[in-house]
């Protein structure tokens, strides 16, 4: 057995390996661009009923239409942007509520950190989707129930992360010669403290994402999220599932957008994480 | 008093329930989360629209019945809520079983009229329509050998409507007076009635008035099922299989011409695989009609239609802005691109609709113009009432596709319809939405003129959509209704749907024919309006020898 | 140590653990019931929805108790749910919840323990496998085809699954309806596409955990022991990595368990299979609050049970937790 299996640790990514991850850093690059700026570049209207319906692919629709009608490509460059701008706006209220919870706790501990604690036990008891579900029972389908659920959802682990970090941060020189300067604790918690824990965070918000855009992108599925007539991948596959045998594009387009956006992510952001981990050992 | 109290109409859950039923089995656009994908796995083939050709083939008569075979229909909501008890339907299959177990005094026709049924005549017994004398066929037997009397009928009338605990008590309490109402001879019965009603004979067609044998116990006990229907009752596993055999003592006789129909559980999605298989002789109605069209020209299935089941419907509040301006209801209705409606929903297998209701039925008024597509002219009629660039919003839970069919057709006469997309369920809640969005939508299914005008154009009508409200139009429909010649009566009807067209708040588009599939061995079913196979009767279906 | 101390300690670790644990059922029963009564609207009126007459809407709203103080609904209700009273679902033929429920929930165990039955071995297996042979092909391949495998959705999975067995090579149903009180184990054709689907989206992470937890397992001081004393290196496989990695693998199959209770959702939709997932779905749709409530709460129960039973277990087979307590 090598000897290189150290401390536990992996073997060194080979080139191949980097060159894969090179790969998939365009990939996830041009899946991003398409889903943020795709609608600039769609030959249609994604909307607008530019045909009859179930066309299969040909010059004039490369993806053919839908059950409407309407263009299956202008559909799939329309139909990532609202997801993937809802994971964002998911992760930055989760982020904000939780890096302010765990910063209080963190550096005050005592009672908001007992109740942090348990707050995270009570959501680790629940999967994420089923939180979300039943949020959505109450709330009635939208997409403020998918940030307000998502944010839910993640807060706890940021909170506790933020206080893990402030925790480490909070016994070294500068917070105790701010403290000793008569600083006040907003100012310490902003001056001192949030630069120094901020890398940790925002590494960990990327990871996230790719988290809550996962989520959103199954509660869509569901119905429970974005509603027609917006485009969205997720809600395109749930639509045309009943049709997949007349106009299978209406189905392989969204799903691999999904399936490439989703897969790059993860490994470029897994990369990344590995890279910080190696730096810090 | 006001006037629909007056005219005794109440509707239970019970009716509604039915209606969803009907939706179930006529073909309904709406897609819920659960229409589950996939038909089948049968047919991958991708070729998809065009337009209907010769291959439907929605007239199959032809050439002499045979007596023989066993008839197979694939049903998909069998399960532990079903009943046998012909006065408690609910489920499809419910209605299935007892279409065939037992006979009602009057049945519909296929041109919408009613006939007498069990009944030799259905007579107004004074002027103002509020006796009847029923007499019955003489020679109708039971299952058991028994002879239908006039007390089978009054007991059957009694059962369903002398009890407030009954399901379907509302359907007819508010009518028929079942305490007054008397068998005045082996096969008379003089039924009296609340309030003057001039189409007796349409009341007692309908579903759930079966005659069932006088004092029957347990009549949802499978050993105590005793009716007058062309098939017997041979074995009920619920959830699973009912199979009926050929009553030899039917009073239609020849009919019915199948040995037995055996009706199977088999989810939706899977009957099409199953009848391309040989499992079943019969599907129900295709929840994807670009579906059914894949078997246009499959030698293995042919394929069968109800006209018109599907009326998708939009509803204007007459009495809020920017709908209380008929210019407005008419620009909208002027919006809607029918033919294109047509094409993207139902791959043509449609009629084009003229908003009003009824059009299947001898009271509709079909004299009136059809109306097309035209944003110039709507645009017009905007600018004069002061509302060009009209934005409204649209509430959508049954039609989410044709509502956003119409969101891009009505951009042409420049009025943006904004979509609120609420969940299907959510559609009737009258807490949220149903009867109060400005702008929404309902659906009625192929009904008559008459039977719907009292529950929606009535001011204080329970399902009053579009606040229709003329004291004196109320006051000519019901003298119409006490009308007991039919032609009259009729000539009424018509006139009073001329200006609920000109000016009322529905906008109906599209007839979409419901279609489904059979063995094509299957002879006399016929493009009729109703549930599919003739309005269920199979004692008028054969297999070709 | 003396072994008198240690079972007592053990005791009272596993005691306090099920006390966390109904202290948990207890709040999330709270959350359940304040997240689906707090409507916007009446529930009476969106349940009954056309139908809704004022005299029916009272009904209702008594039947359900919205006249009482939100304490006092909740106790009543919490009160029904331990004596395994469901209440009487809203929709339709008003059934029992309990008996409305109880098909899909066979459906779903059916469905998750066939799942869990292929996936954890062959997990385990590739696990082992690729934590000892690290670096090597196989190792790469499952590692490759399990990072691009974690990211992507159930639906996806299923959806490509279909496509590929349903629509171009077909060879299985797209949709699994497994109607009436019919055990999907008597039409397995109907479970194979889910099964697949929640195998290849659900395997990716538990290979990864047993794979460190082995690599780590076969890095300890004993196993370079064993190795100078010459064991042979299946000996050492089979000893030290497997038993060893078998505490962080409970946790990872518990953690595989719990994440199959979200998953299954999706899939079940997906595939129209008439478990507890779509039974939720759609009572979401409709708005049917006793069965919202019951299932969240079965599934969230589920859950702390998996969690609480994989701590039990771990508990037991790891020496140096029963000492840290």
């Amino acid at each position: 057995m090598s000897a290189a299996a150290g401390h536990g640790g992996e073997r060194r990514p080979g080139v191949s390996w980097r060159g894969a991850i090179g790969v998939w850093a365009v990939v996830g690059g041009v899946m991003l661009l398409v889903a943020l700026a795709g609608s600039l570049i769609a030959p249609y209207d994604p909307a607008a009923l530019v045909g009859k319906s179930f066309l299969l692919p040909g010059p004039d629709h490369w993806f053919g239409t839908d059950s409407l009608g309407r263009d299956v490509l202008s559909r799939v460059l329309a139909g990532g942007r609202t997801a993937v701008l809802l994971a964002v706006a998911a992760i930055v209220v989760a982020e904000a509520v939780g890096c302010v919870i765990g910063l209080l706790a963190g550096y005050r501990g005592g009672l908001v950190d007992a109740v942090l604690m348990r707050m995270n036990d009570v959501l680790l008891a629940f999967p994420a989707l089923l939180l979300v579900l039943v949020l959505a029972a109450g709330l009635g389908p939208g997409t403020v129930v998918l940030v307000v659920g998502v944010a839910v959802v993640n807060i706890p682990g940021i909170a506790r992360l933020a206080r893990a970090a402030t925790l480490g941060v909070a016994t070294t020189g500068y917070v105790e010669s701010a403290l000793v300067r008569g600083e006040g604790t907003a100012a310490i918690l902003r001056r001192e403290i949030l630069p120094n824990i901020a890398p940790t965070i925002v590494a960990d918000a990327g990871v996230r994402f790719a988290g809550a855009f996962l989520i959103i992108a199954g509660l869509n599925f569901l119905g429970i999220g974005i509603q027609p007539p917006a485009p969205d991948w997720a809600t395109m596959i749930a639509e045309n599932r009943s049709y997949i045998t007349l106009q299978p594009w209406t189905v392989i387009a969204p799903t691999a957008c999904i399936a490439l956006f989703a897969i790059s992510v993860n490994i470029v952001g897994e990369s990344v994480a590995r890279r910080r981990s190696r730096g810090r050992a | 008093m006001d006037r629909s109290e007056e005219f005794n109409i109440r509707l239970n859950r019970r009716r509604l329930l039915e209606r969803g039923a009907m939706a179930g089995a006529g073909l309904i656009v709406v897609p819920s989360l659960l229409a589950a994908c996939g038909g089948g796995s049968a047919t991958t083939d991708g070729g998809a629209t065009g337009a209907m050709s010769t291959a439907a083939n929605t007239e199959t008569t032809s050439g002499t019945p045979v007596t023989g075979g066993i008839f197979r229909a694939a049903v998909s909501d069998a399960g532990p809520t079903e009943t046998l008890d012909p006065h408690a339907i609910a489920s499809v299959v419910d209605q299935y079983r007892a279409f065939n177990l037992y006979d009602r005094l009057a049945e519909t026709q296929i041109d919408g009229t009613v006939k007498p049924h069990l009944a030799e005549s259905i007579e107004a017994a004074d002027d103002t329509s509020t006796t009847w004398i029923v007499k019955l066929r003489s020679g109708v037997t039971f299952h058991d050998g028994s002879p239908l009397t006039a007390n089978d009928v009054l007991w059957s009338f009694r059962r369903i409507g002398g009890d407030p605990k009954a399901p379907y008590f509302a359907s007819v309490d508010p009518y028929i007076d079942v305490a007054k109402s008397s068998v005045k001879d082996d096969l008379t019965v003089e039924f009296v009635l609340k309030a003057p009603y001039g189409n007796f004979q349409w009341f007692l067609s309908q579903k759930p008035l079966f005659i069932v044998k006088d004092g029957t116990k347990d009549i949802a006990d499978a050993a105590s099922v005793v009716g007058t229907g062309p098939f017997k009752l041979e074995s009920f596993e619920p959830g699973q299989k009912t199979v009926m055999t050929r009553y030899d003592g039917y009073f239609l006789a020849p009919e019915p011409y199948f040995d037995a129909v055996e009706l199977i559980q088999i989810a939706k999605e899977q009957q099409k695989a199953a009848l391309l298989a040989g499992q079943i002789d019969g599907t129900e109605n295709f929840d994807v009609i670009a579906q059914a069209l894949e078997l246009e020209g499959n030698a293995a299935a042919a394929l069968f239609r109800v006209p018109g089941a599907n009326p998708p419907q939009f509803n204007m509040r007459m009495d809020v802005a920017p709908f209380d301006d008929p210019k407005v209801r008419e620009a909208m209705k002027l919006s809607i691109d029918r033919e294109q409606m047509m094409s993207l929903l139902f791959q043509d297998q449609a009629t084009l609709a003229n908003d009003l209701h009824g059009a299947s039925f001898p009271s509709y008024n079909s004299s009136l113009p059809q109306r097309a597509y035209d944003p110039e002219k709507a645009k017009a009629l905007l600018k004069e009432a002061g509302q060009e660039g009209l934005t409204v919003e649209l509430v959508t839970g049954l039609y989410p596709d044709a509502a956003q069919a119409f969101a891009q057709q009505a951009k042409a006469s420049g009025i943006t319809i904004n979509l609120k997309k609420i969940p299907q369920a959510d559609v009737y809640n009258t807490d949220l939405y149903y009867l109060k969005v400005p702008f929404g939508e309902t659906y009625w299914g192929n009904d008559s003129f008459e039977y719907i005008a009292p529950m929606a154009y009535f001011k204080d009508a329970p399902y009053n959509e579009t606040r229709w409200n003329d004291p004196a139009w109320e006051k000519e429909f019901i003298a119409a209704s006490a009308i007991a010649d039919d032609t009259e009566r009729n000539t009424r009807y018509q006139e009073l749907q001329v200006p609920l067209w000109e000016t009322g708040g529905e906008i109906i588009f599209n007839w979409g024919d419901g279609l489904f599939a059979g063995s094509p061995k299957i002879q006399g079913v016929q493009p009729r309006i109703g549930f599919i196979w003739n309005d269920l009767r199979f004692r008028e279906m054969w297999y070709q020898a | 140590m003396p072994g008198a101390a240690s079972s007592h300690g053990l005791i009272w670790m596993i005691l306090r653990r099920i006390g966390v644990a109904l202290v948990l059922a207890l709040v999330v029963s709270f959350l359940v019931y304040a997240a689906t009564t707090v409507l916007p609207g009446d529930v009476a009126a969106a349940v009954l929805g056309r139908n809704a007459t004022p005299e029916a809407v009272a009904a209702l709203r008594e039947q359900l108790g919205l006249g009482d103080p939100f304490a006092q609904r909740y106790l009543a209700w919490l009160g029904d749910l331990v004596r395994g009273d469901l209440g009487t679902s809203l929709a339709g033929t008003q059934m029992p919840v309990s008996e409305l429920i109880a098909t899909p929930v066979r459906n779903t165990a059916v469905l998750a323990g066939a799942t869990l039955l292929l996936l954890v071995p062959l997990a385990l297996v590739v696990g082992i496998l690729s934590g000892v042979r690290q670096g090597r092909a196989l190792d790469r391949a499952a590692a490759g085809v399990s990072l691009t495998l974690t990211a992507v959705p159930e639906f996806v999975v299923g959806a490509l699954l279909v496509l590929a067995l349903a629509v171009y090579v077909p060879v299985l149903p797209a949709v699994s309806l497994v109607s009436g009180d019919i055990n999907p184990l008597s039409v397995p054709e109907f479970l194979v596409l889910p099964v697949l689907t929640l195998i290849i989206a659900g395997a990716a992470y538990l290979i990864r955990i047993v794979r460190i937890s082995t690599i780590e397992a076969m890095a300890t001081d004993y196993v370079e022991a064993a190795r100078l004393a010459g064991v042979p290196e299946r000996r050492i496989v089979a000893r030290y990595a497997v038993r060893n990695s078998l505490a962080p693998t409970i946790q990872a199959v518990s953690a595989t368990a719990q994440w199959l209770l979200g998953g299954i959702f999706v899939v079940e939709v997906l595939f129209a299979y008439p478990g507890v997932g779509n039974a939720l779905v759609t009572a979401v749709q409709v708005r049917d609050v006793p069965v919202i409530q019951a299932i969240a709460m079965l599934l969230a129960l589920a859950f702390i049970l998996i969690n609480l039973v994989a701590d039990i277990a771990t508990i037991l087979v790891d020496p140096r937790l029963r000492t840290a307590a």
